[in-house]
């Protein structure tokens, strides 16, 4: 039984224009502080990413997280991942948990696709072992033949996001994170690669998408989170959440 | 089965696959913190296999497509000291049999030292696509830099034995204490790393401090010079500062002698310090870091 449990959590992120972030302007923000020359001494600005969100994810949900660029869905599935801890409130996660937010991550162009697909491996905490059985499994996938033992940086755009998502999406887990990393490669990989996505999604117990396709992710999933500007404004089944962002959309408030 | 707190649905499908049962908390009481922070010290140690094969990485990139590699390290410094040995040996009349042993062990040393310090500045903004990406342990990027200076390190040690075999003295069993020796080295790369790693990932100005404190902390320690025969104000400046006990227990097993007990102290009293503030600044600051890169 896998769940997720997110209590009241605020996610606040800190904004360090390269100004602030300088040693200089801490020392003369304390300065101005004992002078008392009335600064408020905020050195830096926060972004409020999250606002007291709340929800819980059982065991068969699919959800559709939807929502304007920048109303925080991707720090949400960072939250969920617990890459940003909460700044207030809790996540509670029981199950184990990948996200996979940049397909590219990690990708050292130098090194040859077998060594990224290591390397990707370990980045999501498997072992040489684990890789290695599946390595071959992947290895097909790509259809990168014996382009694979040449460096990456040799590949055409269309192959390295091959190489990408096969390295990324080839096992189940209890809980999978994705952010719009539907849609690559040319149309007859793009097919294969959904049979792969749908698959692997079919073996996990939840699943969180974000993505702005809403018909993908009405054909996707059975619930659905509509965030504005950090707020969580819905979270119900997938017909209901769209219908609000909808009705949003054409208010013009969303 | 395990239950959802508070949870009003009703639990029906058995599990279908091998299934962790672990309840990850993030965020919360200050009492977890400590725990939190060792766990990620545990957590950082177990994946081996991550750090490993990022240190490995690092070095080839540098070198990739050179045909002698990595080798050109332990060139440099092959070069470095056989050029400067002379010429300081010839400046300050003392022969080169003796002052070649010396500088060898102690620059091989300051570069394991400086690459710790240096490189260890930029562990976490270095490493800022893993730890925005997944949840990484702190403690594995520090000891991804940790073996990367080591790699480095062991291949300088060609050099070292080289130098030892042709001018050092007979080796006898003080050499063992070399173990010991490198075994403390580590355990400090490892709170070195993540007290300059957490302090450089917050403020972005003290990797160019830290630079120019290196220059001066490198002429106060006895890599080019030794404390026997130098002036009286420079021998005070050299034992108290901490890096002239950790080269001189290193270098005096490969001179054939113990080394004196108060460096073996300080060493030890440096690593205890140094760990507590490590750990304290895990503590402080390990779930803010991903914000920070």
């Amino acid at each position: 039984m896998a769940w997720v449990d997110v209590d009241n959590a605020s996610v606040d992120i800190p904004i360090f224009d390269s100004k602030s972030m300088s040693f200089k302007a801490r020392v003369a923000t304390l300065c101005r502080r004992l002078g008392g020359f009335g600064e408020d001494g905020a050195s830096y600005e926060i972004v409020h990413a999250l606002k007291n969100v709340s929800f819980r994810l059982k065991d068969g949900d699919r959800v559709g997280l939807i929502g304007r660029n920048g109303c925080g869905k991707t720090t949400l599935l960072r939250t969920i991942a617990g890459i940003y801890e909460p700044t207030a409130g809790q996540v509670r996660v029981s199950g184990e948990t990948c996200a996979i937010l940049d397909l590219m991550l990690g990708m050292d162009m130098d090194a040859t696709g077998i060594e990224n697909i290591y390397l990707r491996g370990y980045a999501v905490g498997m072992s040489r072992k684990a890789i290695g059985d599946i390595e071959s499994e992947i290895a097909d996938f790509t259809e990168l033949g014996a382009h694979l033992n040449y460096p990456v940086r040799t590949y055409s755009a269309g192959m390295v996001l091959r190489l990408a998502f096969s390295a990324s999406l080839m096992t189940p887990h209890d809980i999978m994170l994705l952010d719009e990393v539907i849609g690559v490669g040319d149309a007859n990989f793009m097919q294969k690669a959904r049979a792969r996505l749908d698959d692997v999604l079919a073996r996990s117990r939840i699943v969180v998408v974000a993505s702005h396709s809403v018909d993908l992710l009405e054909s996707m999933c059975n619930k659905g989170i509509y965030l504005r500007d950090g707020c969580l404004v819905e979270c119900a089944s997938i017909g209901e959440t769209v219908s609000a962002y909808r009705r949003d959309i054409a208010v013009g408030a969303a | 089965m395990m239950p959802v707190p508070g949870d009003h649905h009703r639990v029906s499908s058995p599990p279908k696959q091998q299934y962790s049962s672990d309840i990850h908390v993030y965020g919360g009481s200050e009492a977890t913190k400590y725990a939190a922070a060792l766990g990620d010290i545990l957590e950082g140690l177990r994946r081996y296999e991550f750090w490993s094969s990022l240190a490995w990485n690092d070095v080839r990139a540098r070198y990739r497509r050179s045909v002698i590699g990595e080798f050109w390290l332990t060139i440099s410094l092959g070069i470095f000291v056989l050029s400067v040995g002379t010429v300081y040996a010839l400046l300050m009349n003392i022969p080169i049999s003796e002052y070649l042993p010396h500088l060898t062990i102690g620059y091989t040393f300051w570069l394991l030292f400086s690459s710790l310090v240096m490189e260890g500045c930029q562990t976490f903004i270095a490493g800022s696509s893993s730890l925005r990406h997944h949840r990484t342990p702190l403690t594995a990027l520090v000891l991804r830099n940790v073996n990367r200076a080591f790699i480095a390190f062991a291949h300088n040690l060609f050099v070292l034995a080289v130098v030892l075999a042709t001018f050092g003295p007979r080796q006898n069993w003080a050499f063992f204490l070399v173990i010991p020796a490198l075994a403390l080295w580590g355990l400090n790369g490892m709170w070195l790393t993540m007290v300059v790693g957490i302090v450089c990932a917050r403020f972005r100005d003290v990797p160019q401090i830290v630079v120019n404190l290196m220059q001066v902390l490198f002429l106060i320690t006895p890599v080019l010079w030794s404390e026997k025969g130098a002036p009286e104000t420079l021998q005070k400046i050299a034992f108290l500062n901490p890096l002239t006990h950790f080269l001189a227990i290193a270098r005096e097993p490969l001179l054939g002698q113990a080394g004196q007990a108060i460096s073996w102290l300080a060493v030890g009293a440096v690593t205890i310090a140094g760990w507590a503030i490590a750990i304290s600044a895990l503590r402080l600051c390990r779930s803010r870091i991903p914000y920070w890169v």
